[in-house]
């Protein structure tokens, strides 16, 4: 499955696309904000990881936008960022991301998370 | 040693005590005129000379330009308390947790790494060819076992590196708040001629309406102001809680 992964910071990108790696999801493509996450997604993109605070389009315009989109309506998308506000996490959730992991994680939160996103999609499929 | 905003506070109590000093040397002034009222000092000096009338008006008009001063500056200090105080305190709380997290992953990764030697020691003792040691039984089942613990150590240390992108936007909230609250004390400076500005322009300047910043810069939009490395467990129950009940 090919993993999309937007994130402004370097670093996280390279933390998270290795924790997907470990898990073993390989194939990973990256943007750096959510404007870039949108210009790099189409069909082939079987799941979306985004950061919330980024620069030119925040992850949550992002997916707005790809909700709003024909073939963004029904990937998973799972939201890893620092926002630990619970309205932060409902604003999430009504936007439309399937499942929510605030920074710091580990690898095993990462994959719990997308395993459960992806089960959540799967069963409304 | 105590925290700026702990300065802040105490320099900004010295400055009331400051205002009232003044405010009461005036007074004694004042008073010391013989109890009358400055109507009664003008009236008091009909038939003396233009020029003593001139002089105590004058320095009558500039008592109560003093006084006025006086009360600006009595308010502006409360606004600007009002304005910075609680921001300066979170400000430095946020620089004390990058602190504090920069320190905790260093030992993280220093113990990892101080791990994965003890761990790479383990492996060179097997063989100089790679080979399994032949005084080391089932050698090769312990490689592949080391291999696997010297790999999880490394990806730790990889993990403990999140660290850089929040404590990213802790300074980053810091530099946001420090350069506003700048930009604020030099509006002030600019306007602080108050017989033309008044006080009304001056709560603008100070910000006495708005708990945020004034409009938010790119670096704003990139930093989470709660952005933490502390109760990583608890922040990510209450996303648990959000998304398992909707």
């Amino acid at each position: 499955m090919k993993f999309l992964v937007i994130d402004d910071s370097a670093t996280m990108r390279r933390i998270v696309v290795n924790s997907l790696k470990r898990i073993g999801y390989e194939d990973c493509v990256e943007a750096h904000d959510g404007a870039a996450g949108l210009a790099a997604f189409d069909s082939s993109v079987g799941f979306v990881i985004t950061d919330w605070n980024m620069p030119n389009m925040s992850g949550l315009d992002f997916v707005k936008a790809l909700r709003a989109s024909g073939d963004g309506k029904g990937v998973p998308v799972l939201m890893v960022t620092t926002r630990s506000v619970k309205e932060d996490i409902v604003l999430a959730a009504q936007a439309g991301v399937n499942n929510y992991v605030v920074k710091p994680f580990t690898p095993q939160v990462l994959k719990e998370k997308i395993d459960q996103a992806l089960g959540a999609v799967a069963g409304k499929a | 040693m105590s925290a700026p905003s702990d300065r802040s506070g105490l320099a900004l109590h010295d400055s009331e005590a400051t205002l009232r000093q003044v405010e009461s040397a005036l007074d004694e002034f004042s008073g010391s005129a013989g109890l009358l009222s400055f109507e009664e000092m003008v009236t008091d000096l009909e038939g003396h000379p233009a020029g003593l009338r001139d002089l105590v008006k004058l320095l009558i008009g500039t008592y109560t330009e003093i006084m006025a001063v006086i009360e600006s500056l009595r308010q502006s200090r409360g606004l600007l308390e009002q304005a910075a105080m609680d921001r300066l305190k979170s400000t430095h709380e946020k620089l004390a947790e990058v602190s504090s997290a920069t320190e905790v992953a260093a030992a993280g990764m220093l113990d990892g790494l101080d791990r994965a030697l003890g761990l790479v020691d383990e492996l060179a003792s097997d063989g100089p060819d790679g080979s399994p040691s032949p005084d080391v039984p089932s050698a090769s089942a312990g490689r592949t076992e080391t291999a696997d613990q010297l790999r999880e150590e490394l990806h730790q240390i990889m993990n403990l590196l999140q660290f850089q992108d929040i404590t990213s936007q802790q300074l980053g909230y810091a530099s946001g708040v420090l350069m506003d609250i700048e930009e604020r004390m030099m509006r002030l400076v600019r306007v602080f001629d108050l017989q033309k500005v008044g006080m009304d322009e001056l709560r603008d300047v100070l910000g006495e309406d708005r708990s945020e910043p004034g409009p938010r810069t790119q670096a704003q939009e990139t930093c989470d102001p709660d952005a933490s490395t502390l109760e990583a467990e608890e922040r990510q129950a209450l996303a648990d809680e959000v998304f398992t009940s909707s």
